[in-house]
C-alpha cells in the first residue's frame, strides 16, 4: 500500500512538473523528475510510461506534454489553478505549430572503409533490387454518344466553346537592307560609276493669267459658289487613268522616266542622297525641294529630320575660290550631324573661280557612315557641270545616291570620263 | 477667328498686287504649304471651341505617338461630317471597332463610313503595303460600305500617279466588298477630294509649260 501511494505521489510530481516546465524534451524532463522526485532514472521512466497508458500525458516528436485527463486529474489534487491554466495555455500552443528544429548534419570526419572481396560480393548483392513498377492510371476516354444528345444539348456543348483571341502589338517595321553598291572594289582610275538614270529638266515657271484666281494653281477644285453645294458623301467615282494625271515631282521637275511613278521618292532609303540641284536663272525652287524632301523624311524614317543651310562667303577677288563656309557654320550646326536636311547653297559666282572641292568633299564623305539624309548641292548652272562630275566621280567615298535636278541630260556619260584631277576646280 | 474669316493670304486682290512674288513656283508652293498648316490649325481651334475636338481620342494602334498631321486630319474628318454633312455628333466614332477587331480612324454609322487617315509617316518602302493593309483589313468587315483612304495633300500630290493606279486596281479586282475612295482635303472648302481630280489639275496647270 505504501509503495502504492509513493508511485501516485511520485506521478503526482511528474504531472506537476510537467506542467510547469510545459511541453519539453523527454530526456530533460527525465533530469528533472529525478532530481524532484529523488528516484533514479529507470523508475521515473517507468512512471512516465505508465502516465503514457493512462493517457495522462503524451509525447509527440520526443516531447511530452499533458492531456486533458492529465490536467483534470492535477485540479482534482489541489495543483494551483494558474499552474493549470498555463498548462492548458501552452497545450493550445503545442496543438497548433509543430516547429521542429532542423539541424543541418555536419560532416566532421570521413571514414574509407576498405572493401575486400567479400565486403565486395555483399554490395553486388545489394544491387539486385527489383524494378520498381510505378503504376499510372491512363485518362480514359469516354465516347460521346451524339445520338443520345437532343439538339439543345448539343447547342449547348457548341455555345461553350469559346474562341480564345490572341492579339499581338504589330511590330514596327524596320528596313535593314545590304546595300550590294557598297561592296569593296579596288579603286582605279577607270572605274566605271554609273549616275542614277533618273534624268530631269528644269522646274517650270507657272505663267498665270491675271483673271485665273490663285487657289485654281493649287487646290484641285474650284470655289464656284455652285460646286460648293457638292458633297463628298456623294462623289462621283471618276474613271481616271495613270496618264490622265501628274504628280508633283514630274510637275516641277518633270521625270526623264515618267512611268517611274515615284520619282525622286524611289531612292533606297537606308542611305544618303545627293542631290544636285541646278538654280535656274530667273527664279528659285530650293524650298519647293526641301518640303518634299522633308516629307520624304518622314515617310522613310519617321519623325522629322534636322535642317541645316549654308551658303557661301563671296570671295574678295575674281580668283579667289567660293567658300561655302561649312566648317565655321557647323560649330552651330553641331547637333544636326545625322538625319538631316541640309542644303549647301553656291550660287551668283559671277565668275569667280567657284569651289573649294576639298572641304564639300571631306562634308560629303561623312554621309557613309550616316543613315538617311537629304544633302541639296544647290548650284548656278555654270558651275553645276563640275559640281555633277565631282559627286558622281565620288560617290563611292561619299555612299550616296546622287540625283542632279534641272538639267535635263546634264550628267549623262559624264562621270566616265572624269579624271580625278581638279583637286582645287 | 472664325471658320468663315479667311487670313491675308486667302485675299487674291491682296495676292494679285505680288503677282511677280506669286509666279515663282518656289513662292506658290511655299505659300501654300504653309496656308495648309494655318488651315489646319484653324479647323482645329474652331473644333476644339465648339467641343469636337473632344471626342477626337488619339491612336492606340502604334506603339508610338501619333504624328500631329495624323491627329489633326482626323480631327478635320469629325469636323466635316459634323458641320458640312450635319452628321449628329453622336454618330460618329473616332477610333472605335466595327466588326469586331476593325478600328477606323473615323466611323459615321449612319453612313457607313470608315475614314482612313494615311500619313505614311515611318512606312519607309513598305508604304504601298501599309495602302494596300488599311485597305484589307475591311475584308471580312460588311458592316461599312465605303472606306475613304485620305492622305495629306502633299503625300497625294507625291504619289498621285501610284494612287490613281491603285485606286483602279482595287476597284477592277473588288479586294473588299465595300467601295474604296482614296482622297485628300482641300482645307480651304472644308472638303474631302478625290486624288484623282489633284493629279488631273497638276498635269493640267503644270504639264502644258
Amino acid at each position: 500500500m505504501f509503495v502504492e501511494e509513493v508511485r501516485q505521489r511520485v506521478k503526482k510530481y511528474i504531472l506537476t512538473t510537467l506542467a510547469a516546465v510545459g511541453y519539453s524534451e523527454v530526456d530533460a524532463v527525465l533530469r528533472i523528475l529525478k532530481m524532484v522526485c529523488q528516484a533514479p532514472e529507470e523508475e521515473v521512466k517507468q512512471y512516465v510510461v505508465e502516465l503514457e497508458s493512462e493517457g495522462l500525458i503524451s509525447r509527440l516528436q520526443d516531447k511530452l506534454f499533458i492531456t486533458e485527463e492529465g490536467v483534470e486529474v492535477l485540479r482534482k489534487v489541489g495543483v494551483d489553478e494558474e499552474i493549470v491554466k498555463n498548462v492548458l495555455e501552452r497545450n493550445e500552443i503545442v496543438v497548433q505549430p509543430l516547429i521542429l528544429p532542423q539541424h543541418k548534419p555536419s560532416l566532421t570526419r570521413l571514414e574509407l572503409t576498405p572493401i575486400d572481396r567479400e565486403g565486395l560480393s555483399s554490395l553486388t548483392r545489394l544491387a539486385n533490387l527489383s524494378l520498381l513498377t510505378l503504376s499510372i492510371t491512363l485518362p480514359k476516354l469516354v465516347l460521346l454518344d451524339t445520338s443520345e444528345l437532343s439538339v439543345k444539348e448539343v447547342e449547348k456543348l457548341f455555345s461553350e466553346i469559346v474562341p480564345k483571341l490572341l492579339s499581338f502589338p504589330k511590330p514596327r517595321l524596320k528596313l535593314i537592307k545590304l546595300d550590294s553598291s557598297q561592296e569593296v572594289i579596288e579603286k582605279t582610275l577607270f572605274v566605271s560609276v554609273k549616275p542614277l538614270t533618273i534624268e530631269l529638266k528644269p522646274p517650270k515657271l507657272i505663267v498665270m493669267e491675271k483673271s485665273a484666281p490663285l487657289h485654281q494653281l493649287t487646290t484641285p477644285v474650284s470655289t464656284g459658289g455652285e460646286e460648293r453645294k457638292i458633297r463628298a458623301l456623294e462623289l462621283e467615282e471618276e474613271e481616271v487613268s495613270e496618264g490622265d494625271v501628274s504628280s508633283v515631282l514630274e510637275s516641277f521637275f518633270e521625270l526623264e522616266e515618267p512611268e517611274d511613278v515615284v520619282g525622286v521618292a524611289g531612292v533606297v532609303y537606308d542611305r544618303p542622297v545627293i542631290i544636285v540641284a541646278v538654280k535656274p536663272r530667273d527664279y528659285e525652287y530650293i524650298d519647293v525641294l526641301r518640303h518634299i524632301l522633308r516629307v520624304l523624311y518622314r515617310i522613310a524614317i519617321g519623325g522629322l529630320p534636322q535642317g541645316e543651310y549654308f551658303t557661301p562667303t563671296r570671295p574678295l577677288s575674281i580668283n579667289e575660290v567660293l567658300k561655302v563656309n561649312i566648317e565655321a557654320e557647323r560649330t552651330y550646326f553641331e547637333s544636326a550631324r545625322r538625319d538631316v536636311v541640309k542644303v549647301i547653297e553656291f550660287t551668283q559666282l559671277k565668275g569667280s573661280k567657284p569651289i573649294d572641292f576639298g572641304l564639300l568633299g571631306n562634308r560629303l564623305k561623312e554621309h557613309l557612315v550616316e543613315g538617311l539624309s537629304f544633302t541639296v548641292i544647290y548650284v548656278d548652272e555654270d558651275v553645276a557641270d563640275d559640281v555633277v562630275r565631282f559627286a558622281n566621280y565620288h560617290k563611292g567615298e561619299f555612299g550616296s545616291e546622287v540625283i542632279s535636278l534641272g538639267l535635263a541630260g546634264f550628267h549623262k556619260n559624264r562621270s566616265t570620263s572624269y579624271q580625278h584631277s581638279h583637286g582645287a576646280m | 477667328m472664325s471658320i468663315s474669316e479667311k487670313p491675308d493670304v486667302y485675299d487674291e486682290e491682296k495676292l494679285r498686287q505680288f503677282q511677280v512674288l506669286v509666279l515663282d513656283p518656289n513662292n506658290m508652293f511655299t505659300l501654300f504649304a504653309e496656308k495648309f498648316s494655318r488651315d489646319l490649325r484653324r479647323v482645329y481651334s474652331y473644333a476644339v471651341k465648339k467641343g469636337i475636338a473632344e471626342l477626337v481620342k488619339p491612336s492606340k494602334q502604334d506603339m508610338t505617338r501619333e504624328s500631329s498631321d495624323h491627329y489633326l486630319l482626323k480631327v478635320f474628318a469629325v469636323h466635316y461630317f459634323v458641320e458640312k454633312e450635319k452628321v449628329g455628333i453622336g454618330d460618329v466614332a473616332v477610333e472605335e471597332a466595327v466588326c469586331g477587331q476593325v478600328v477606323p480612324d473615323v466611323y459615321v454609322r449612319s453612313q457607313r463610313i470608315a475614314v482612313e487617315i494615311e500619313t505614311l509617316y515611318g512606312e519607309g518602302l513598305a508604304w504601298p503595303n501599309k495602302l494596300r493593309e488599311t485597305v484589307e483589313k475591311y475584308k471580312r468587315c460588311s458592316e461599312v460600305s465605303d472606306v475613304w483612304l485620305v492622305l495629306p495633300p502633299l503625300q497625294a500630290s507625291i504619289y498621285s500617279k501610284y494612287l490613281v493606279s491603285m485606286e483602279r486596281r482595287l476597284r477592277k479586282h473588288k479586294v473588299i466588298e465595300a467601295s474604296v475612295k482614296i482622297l485628300t482635303v482641300d482645307l480651304e472648302k472644308e472638303a474631302f477630294v478625290p486624288v484623282a481630280r489633284i493629279g488631273k489639275q497638276l498635269k493640267r496647270v503644270l504639264g502644258e509649260f
